[in-house]
């Protein structure tokens, strides 16, 4: 799996499997992970096109860690989508910030499926 | 967790403040009693400031906790929905059915998540408290359309305004004042007919300007206004309805904050409730009608 891949890291299990199971009827190809470690460690292998990151997770935030990885993310122009509840202060932390560039959309929870898809189509035609 | 509550800091800020400018030469002998009532302030400060940091976490964090499984409830309704219009058959029907009222529900659970958080983010944020001088007239008009959002399907809302001026401009936080309107009628709808008509009427007269919502639906007990404020707090002879006071106090809430008053009674020939919203009059500030 490589750069055609969306890569979703989300801690909630059951969420994560929703967004699994919607992207491979999409047929997109998804790989999801529960935690910045697991997400760091696929990431020594692969590129992904887009991530799909929740802001809270279990040990750093979602940006703390797309932060940590940016350099990596920048050189594969990878895209990022952000499933965030409050746009305004996602927006002030995400000023100045490496990743700032890469993210391409936020989401609030919950959120529609046609728009994640959407979303995710509009992406992977201008990459 | 140890920041203190904006308008703690602000109250902390001027004692100290006061403290400061006190010349140096008034020192008054303090005795026992004045140290203890010292000491009691200091304890209540504490408890004050535990419980609004508290709120605090309940308001931000657990909203944010919340959304996560409700995504994966509203994702999962989605992939049935869009499995079961492939089939055409009675029981897929059915099952879209079920589909349309869990979708119902979260749309109502997502509300409540939404003006928490608008509301919390009044308290503690220092940025401007989203006031606007606007027509009322007009905003009454486009709040139309996320207020159907709010009621079954099957209910229908009529809007009605009474102006003296249609043009009037009126000052006030309109963010909180459609959490105010969008509760009060998703709580009509909810305690309605699957029928009902919804009626919404902006009156300006000389004294008052306000907003009544009416519903045709159950009706409260006399004097009842009071416990359907108090959070969590359900109204008599309600047990059979889902839900919970929680709207009515967030709403209650919101309306301290732009001095309205929600006002609950029975309809007087017909069955139902009307809500009523008293955004400004001449006592407005001075009375409580709770």
């Amino acid at each position: 799996m490589s750069k055609d891949t969306v890569l979703v890291v989300e801690d909630d299990q059951l969420l994560r499997e929703v967004i699994e199971d919607l992207l491979h009827i999409h047929d997109i190809k998804v790989k999801t992970v529960g935690s910045s470690i697991e997400a760091d460690t696929w990431l020594e292998a692969h590129i992904p096109n887009i991530i799909i990151c929740d802001l809270f997770l279990p040990s750093i935030s979602g940006l703390q860690w797309l932060n940590k990885v940016a350099e990596r993310l920048i050189q594969g122009k990878s895209s990022i989508v952000l499933l965030s509840a409050d746009h305004q202060r996602t927006d002030e932390m995400l000023e100045g910030s490496p990743i700032h560039p890469l993210v391409k959309h936020q989401l609030k929870k919950p959120f529609k499926n046609d728009e994640l898809i959407r979303l995710i189509n509009m992406i992977q035609a201008n990459t | 967790m140890n920041e203190l509550h904006p308008l703690l800091a602000a109250l902390v800020g001027e004692l100290l403040d006061k403290q400061c400018k006190e010349p140096a030469t008034s020192k008054v002998p303090i005795n026992g009693t004045q140290v203890q009532i010292h000491k009691n302030t200091k304890q209540l400060l504490h408890q004050i400031n535990a419980h609004l940091t508290y709120d605090h976490f309940v308001s931000s964090v657990l909203e944010h906790e919340l959304r996560t499984p409700l995504a994966g409830i509203v994702s999962t309704v989605q992939l049935l929905q869009s499995q079961l219009s492939t089939q055409k058959t009675e029981e897929s029907a059915r099952l879209q059915k079920w589909c349309d009222r869990l979708q119902k529900l979260s749309s109502r659970m997502e509300f409540l998540l939404e003006n928490m958080k608008q509301l919390h983010k009044r308290d503690y944020s220092s940025q401007s408290t989203g006031r606007q001088t606007r027509e009322i007239n007009t905003w009454f008009e486009n709040e139309q359309k996320s207020l159907v959002e709010l009621i079954k399907n099957s209910q229908k809302l009529e809007l009605e305004t009474q102006m003296i001026d249609e043009s009037f401009e009126y000052d006030t936080d309109y963010n909180l004042l459609s959490i105010i309107l969008g509760t009060l009628v998703e709580n009509a709808s909810k305690y309605s007919p699957d029928d009902a008509k919804i009626g919404l009427i902006l009156k300006q007269s000389h004294q008052t300007l306000g907003i009544k919502v009416i519903d045709n639906g159950i009706g409260l007990g006399a004097n009842s206004s009071i416990n359907l404020i108090k959070a969590f707090e359900r109204g008599k002879d309600m047990d059979h309805i889902e839900g919970s006071g929680l709207g009515l106090s967030i709403a209650h809430a919101a309306a301290q904050r732009i001095n309205a008053q929600i006002m609950l009674y029975n309809n007087e020939d017909v069955a139902g409730t009307t809500a009523e919203v008293i955004l400004s009059n001449n006592e407005i500030c001075q009375k409580t009608l709770f």
